[in-house]
């Protein structure tokens, strides 16, 4: 409950939100200089999967054409750096059972797909990307980051809560 | 454990996810179908491209109703089976006469409130 309570709020931010981002380009370079890039693929990450009886949370995200350069660029140097560094034990399981997914090509409307699969739900989390984005960052910079990744989205996301069957 | 419980699409490979909307009067009679006539032929396929499909299709069903009173249900092929054959009715026409097959196939149509939503994906590196 709490967890779709978090996903409530953050759609809620998503339908009133209308602010420009006060990120640009450049800043959002300078914010990944101090990461590393990613080389190494995690075995474990790699072979997870949810198993019959575990819950799945689909998330389905629509991206508007003109920023998906900056949505993808934003999920790889911000969003998966955060994820895949943290040192707090439940982020690391949320890594690990996170997938993304990405268009093979561009939708009618003009807007490209992508989704988030939670496989499995790691029982107890939030999922708030606000709260991900404070781990590393201020309150400050993760409400304008947050504001960022809202500009992205041509509209709210679809949230489908399932369960793996035998099948 | 089987082989079917640890397949998933590595990065690179493609998925298809499809999610499925059912009418609140007919999840008892979907769910049957799926256990008893979808899956039982998939299942028991001695076709080995059918049996390489049936590793790698993923069934997910719904954790509660939603507000219209449908239910979703979803497909994910993790990851798909390139050339595969994911039409429903030529599955049926595996086990069951072309007639019977049209009907079951009817039948199955019946049961959905909405057409599904198709979406083809890559699985990232995340």
């Amino acid at each position: 409950m709490k967890k779709l309570f978090n996903l409530h709020l953050i759609f809620a931010i998503i339908l009133v939100n209308s602010c420009q981002s006060n990120y640009n380009d450049s800043q959002i370079d300078q914010a990944s200089i101090s990461f590393p890039s990613f080389n190494n693929s995690d075995p474990e990450k790699d072979a997870m999967r949810a198993k019959k009886g575990d819950e799945v949370l689909i998330i389905v995200n629509y991206v508007n054409d003109e920023s998906k350069a900056e949505y993808e660029k934003f999920m790889k140097e911000i969003f998966f750096e955060v994820l895949s560094k943290s040192e707090n034990p439940r982020t690391q399981e949320e890594y690990k059972k996170t997938r993304w997914l990405t268009p093979t090509e561009k939708n009618i409307n003009n807007t490209w797909t992508y989704v988030f699969i939670m496989d499995p739900v790691v029982s107890g989390s939030e999922y708030n990307i606000h709260t991900l984005l404070k781990e590393k960052y201020s309150e400050g910079e993760a409400n304008l980051l947050m504001e960022q990744y809202i500009s992205f989205m041509s509209s709210t996301p679809d949230l489908h809560s399932l369960y793996q069957t035998q099948h | 454990m089987n082989a079917k419980n640890n397949m998933r699409a590595q990065e690179g490979e493609d998925v298809l996810l499809i999610i499925n909307y059912v009418k609140n009067e007919f999840k008892a009679h979907y769910e049957k179908f799926m256990h008893e006539v979808f899956f039982d032929i998939l299942l028991k396929s001695d076709n080995p491209n059918m049996q390489n499909q049936f590793s790698k299709t993923r069934w997910l069903t719904p954790k509660g109703q939603n507000k219209n009173t449908t239910w979703t249900y979803a497909f994910f092929m993790d990851p798909i089976v390139q050339g595969g054959d994911y039409n429903i009715l030529n599955l049926l026409k595996l086990r069951y006469p072309e007639e019977v097959a049209n009907k079951l196939m009817q039948q199955y149509i019946s049961f959905m409130a909405a057409n599904p939503y198709v979406q083809v994906l890559v699985q990232s590196k995340f």
